[in-house]
């Protein structure tokens, strides 16, 4: 599978985010419009092993390696997009 | 990490120092909802204590949380779940009753009496070796085997086993905390080559009647291969349980008599109060620093409200440093604490191996105080669990030596 991260290891934030969208929909059975980047991702219903399944997928395909907990401490789409502009994934 | 939580139960300043979290936690919210945790964080004795006799409050089997893992991973776990499942802090209700007294009737056919010099044996030619050394690792060379090798004896696995199996089972209990997929990947293969390693022993050992191995089969749930599957899982459950516990109590037994030369005086004054030293260290250091339960009827506690269904964190590792229970909770105190602390953890889920540890951690103190004096010669570096707390690595050196001789030793 081609990343559709940059060689170096960063990607834009659209990539990021439409990944999550899809992978957050996939898992949880339900259409991407419907992910809220805004909504609190317990209210949409993701628990502790999607997280870590959510996580792991997003890793495999950008070939980057994250913390398993980042969808636990950061509570909605936006808030994980803005945590991975700080640590330097999404440039 | 979230600046503006309390309480960051991810944080990596957990791993070497909690304590000041801890600390702050416990002053500030002592019944604390964690958000990023999804449950309640507890850090005060008497709250601890209360839930840990509480029958409302029952444990969490992580090997259920294992298995959802890997069925919506598409994953196959079933090394790392069968081990989980022979875990038995984790099991309730009559699955508990039943296996505590599965565990309890193997741990006690043989008398405490009958190891005590199984682990003397072990402890001085293993202090002997370091003694000939001009430096050495107090963690690898020492705090670490020593259980291992004592926990095989117990268990019935042969010595010869216990190098690769602590490598193999050398992160397993970082899956108490959460982890990546490739983490979970990575070690459940290593579990399977550990199994690989011990099954074979359990069916040998089945024709030996005196050996552990036997008894934990005969106990084990099940036929055919599904009961020495079982009986694997137990055994090396048995062994790591016990043996990283204790490698945990004597890693900070040496780090403590490092730091603080005053106990070493002490010991070496009045050996009275070794066993007094061994239970500060248990109490300060504490190896299992959380607990998980879930409320399963609505409780009031520290007058918040815990709903049944919620999940509750209890940190073991800052009640026994509560100053409500605990007179300068920081320090060892060479005359007996009145108040009970929560290091073996408490009610129908005390620790069955506490009194084995004791011992171990007693007879290892003996040992480490006939060393010659030692200086730290490196940083001192913790397991990476937020579960487990133990030291992996102490390097020092022989009190007036250098570097260089160490190297040519």
């Amino acid at each position: 599978m081609t990343s559709p991260a940059r060689p170096d290891g960063t990607a834009s934030e659209k990539t990021v985010r439409d990944l999550f969208v899809r992978e957050l929909a996939n898992i949880l059975g339900i259409e991407p419009s419907a992910v809220d980047p805004a909504k609190n991702l317990d209210d949409l219903g993701l628990d502790s092993t999607d997280t870590i399944i959510v996580v792991g997928i997003i890793e495999e395909q950008l070939g980057i390696e994250l913390a398993p907990e980042l969808l636990l401490q950061h509570r909605t789409i936006d808030d994980v997009i803005q945590a991975l502009k700080e640590i330097g994934v999404i440039v | 990490m979230l600046t503006t939580e309390l309480f960051d139960p991810y944080s990596d300043h957990l791993v070497a120092e909690p304590f000041e979290t801890y600390r702050r936690l416990r002053a500030e919210d002592p019944v604390h909802w964690s958000a990023p945790f999804r449950a309640w964080v507890l850090t005060r004795r008497d709250d601890v204590q209360a839930i840990l006799n509480d029958k409302d409050f029952e444990n969490i089997d992580y090997s259920q949380i294992v298995s959802e893992l890997a069925a919506k991973g598409g994953r196959n776990y079933d090394p790392l779940i069968s081990f989980l499942k022979a875990v038995l802090f984790f099991k309730t209700g009559k699955e508990h009753v039943r296996l505590r007294r599965y565990h309890a009737g193997f741990l006690n056919r043989v008398p405490i009496a009958e190891i005590e010099p199984v682990i003397r044996e072990l402890a001085t030619a293993m202090a002997r070796n370091l003694a000939g050394r001009c430096g050495y690792d107090a963690v690898q060379d020492f705090a670490e085997p020593l259980p291992h090798y004592v926990m095989a004896h117990v268990v019935g696995l042969p010595p010869s086993d216990v190098p690769v199996l602590m490598e193999l089972m050398s992160d397993v209990t970082m899956t108490f905390d959460i982890l990546p997929m490739r983490a979970y990947d990575r070690i459940n293969a290593k579990v399977q080559k550990a199994f690989d390693v011990v099954a074979p022993r359990i069916a040998a050992g089945r024709a030996t009647r005196e050996s552990g191995l036997f008894h934990i089969y005969e106990g084990a749930e099940g036929h055919g291969e599904s009961k020495l599957n079982a009986a694997t899982a137990t055994a090396l459950f048995i062994w790591k349980v016990g043996a990283e516990t204790t490698t945990g109590l004597l890693g900070s037994l040496f780090y403590a008599l490092l730091v603080k030369p005053e106990l070493r005086g002490a010991a070496l004054h009045d050996p009275a109060l070794m066993p007094l030293i061994v239970s500060e260290l248990l109490r300060l250091e504490g190896a299992v620093q959380r607990s998980f339960r879930v409320c399963r009827a609505t409780k009031m506690v520290g007058g918040r409200t815990i709903r049944a269904g919620q999940r509750v964190l209890l940190l073991l590792g800052a009640a026994n440093r509560d100053p409500e229970a605990f007179d300068a909770p920081d320090e060892v105190a060479l005359k007996p604490r009145r108040c009970a602390d929560v290091a073996f953890g408490g009610g129908g889920h005390y620790c069955l191996g506490a009194n084995l540890a004791r011992l171990e951690g007693r007879i290892a103190l003996e040992q480490m105080l006939l060393l010659p004096p030692v200086e730290q010669a490196g940083e001192a570096e913790w397991f990476m669990g937020r579960s487990i707390r133990r030291l992996v690595r102490l390097p020092v050196r022989v009190v007036g030596t250098t570097g260089s001789e160490r190297t040519n030793s």
